[in-house]
């Protein structure tokens, strides 16, 4: 992963971090704000949430793999009784799989189903840094290829 | 082989019970049910309970009851669980290994002031997807909300017809004098309630109940020996709707597999169906429910649900005639054991004159366990007089 070797000491102490000892390579890569997901190395196909083997065929072996970070909006809704609140969401990632993630509340006017996102990085107060959805500016939405919805 | 009948069940009265244990409330609801059927404590041998029990295990109140079994179950799947001990005690029974089970179920979330739907999640960090969930605050009802934003996208469900749900409950439970919430509603005061997350406003949702509620099952012999209509488990299904590592739809429940296996035991069909009690934490789990379990076409849940077609003689289908969880009861947030018992009480004739339903032989129950869009279990059971 490009010289990407350690974790934060931030992220080092998360007990969500030292809890699955065989995701490290995941939280590495959110350090520098790189999605990275999990491919079966039998069946190549990537799930979420990653995990030690592969859900779909049952193989023993993962292998990490960069994301595109572009996902569509599959479902959202505004949690107003969280202090701040929070737009609760699920997105399907351009790789194929279907995440759970969250939205900034000051998104939600603009905010309808299949709206191209961007995965982005927040540091969680636990330590680790946490895949984010936010919505894509205009100049990026024309740069950016077509992309299928699902795999 | 042994056939299994439900012969005793019981729900408690109370909706705030803040001067009882929860033990004391599952000890109440026991002896309810055992009184309901005939029978007593010294006759149970068999005993199935969930996490809302003292403990989380089925042991803690075997001895509470002083019981001898030697048949227990602590399969705890959050709120379809008792529908699930349902199959298992049935199992058990056909197998010869108990006689008399009984599965009691009780909780005190009014008294403790849970704020269960808007609470965020407690993500343990040795649940798996937790490293992944927890900083985006989860909470039951937006997980709720972005199902039912989803249906709404796909179906064109409206709020109206999810209100609906709400309608035909409280419709149903300004005759039950037990019910938490008894006064009839609109659609127009479902929509004028806040929104808690769009598009589910506060009367979408559930109430939050202390209480609990007990069934006992016998075997057909014994159940025979008894002075009460006679009512045997015909089919029963349970499954878990997984997220398929990331490729499942948010919308199934898993209604239709766990339904279609009890479908298949019973050899009936959802036409065949006179009542049905379907668990409605929220009124988008009902659409979604019927959907699945074939009473609409999958999308049509909405449409099917508008006008009063849950009404009891009213609509096409009676569908929670106590009130459901959204008006009557959700003891321990939970809803599998309280759509059990109106779905007794309609087959033994006991329903209230107001909502019960002509000659009802073949009802089914059903509801999920844990929060849909994570892993969630659901169970199906479907009970017939005979």
């Amino acid at each position: 992963l490009n010289g990407i070797t350690k974790l934060s000491a931030a992220a080092a102490k998360d007990p969500y971090v030292l809890s699955h000892p065989e995701l490290e390579p995941f939280w590495v890569a959110a350090e520098r704000d790189i999605l990275v997901l999990p491919f079966c190395v039998r069946c190549h196909i990537p799930h979420w949430y990653p995990r030690s083997r592969c859900p779909h065929c049952g193989f023993g072996s993962i292998e990490w793999r960069q994301a595109s970070g572009d996902a569509w909006l599959y479902s959202f809704s505004l949690q107003t009784f969280l202090s701040p609140p929070n737009v609760l969401c699920f997105v399907r990632l351009d790789e194929g799989p279907l995440m759970m993630t969250s939205m900034s509340a000051a998104d939600v006017g603009e905010l309808r189903i299949d709206l191209k996102v961007k995965i982005v990085f927040r540091r969680a107060e636990a330590g680790r840094k946490v895949p984010y959805a936010r919505t894509v500016m205009e100049r990026e939405l024309a740069e950016r290829p077509l992309a299928p919805v699902n795999k | 082989m042994t056939q299994a009948c439900i012969v005793g069940s019981f729900e408690h009265p109370l909706r705030l019970a803040p001067d009882k244990s929860v033990a004391q409330l599952h000890a109440e609801c026991a002896a309810g049910a055992l009184l309901d059927a005939g029978l007593d404590f010294p006759d149970v041998d068999a005993y199935f309970c969930a996490s809302d029990a003292p403990g989380a295990n089925p042991a803690i109140m075997v001895d509470y009851l002083g019981l001898r079994v030697r048949q227990l179950d602590g399969t705890s799947v959050g709120g379809c669980s008792y529908l699930v001990h349902i199959g298992h005690a049935a199992q058990a029974i056909a197998a010869g290994k108990c006689r008399v089970a009984l599965i009691t179920m009780a909780g005190k979330p009014r008294s403790d002031r849970m704020a269960t739907g808007t609470s965020t999640l407690i993500q343990n960090p040795v649940l798996p997807g937790a490293p992944f969930e927890s900083p985006h605050s989860p909470t039951i009802i937006g997980l709720y909300a972005n199902i039912a934003m989803r249906h709404m996208h796909l179906y064109g469900t409206t709020p109206e017809q999810l209100a609906w749900v709400r309608v035909a409950a409280s419709e149903h439970a300004q005759h039950n004098v037990y019910a938490r919430f008894r006064k009839p509603c609109t659609v127009q005061d479902v929509l004028s309630s806040p929104v808690i997350a769009a598009p589910l406003h506060r009367l979408d949702c559930c109430a939050i109940t202390d209480g609990g509620g007990a069934l006992v099952l016998a075997d057909a012999s014994l159940a025979r020996s008894l002075r009460r209509p006679l009512v045997k488990v015909r089919g029963y299904g349970q499954t878990v709707k997984t997220n398929a590592g990331g490729y499942a739809d948010l919308l199934p429940t898993g209604a239709s597999r766990s339904g279609s296996d009890a479908y298949a035991q019973a050899n009936v069909r959802a036409k065949d169906i006179k009542y049905a009690s379907i668990y409605d934490n929220f009124t988008i789990s009902v659409i979604l429910q019927l959907e699945e379990l074939g009473f609409c076409s999958m999308g049509a849940g909405g449409r099917f649900v508008a006008d009063g077609n849950l009404i009891s003689g009213v609509g096409s289908l009676a569908v929670n005639t106590d009130g459901g969880g959204l008006c009557n009861n959700h003891p321990a947030n939970r809803g599998g054991m309280t759509k059990v018992l109106e779905a007794m009480r309609q087959l033994r004739g006991e329903a209230h004159q107001e909502v019960q339903v002509p000659n009802c032989d073949l009802a089914l129950a059903c509801g999920p366990g844990s929060v849909l869009a994570g892993a969630n279990s659901h169970a199906t059971v479907i009970l017939e007089r005979l």
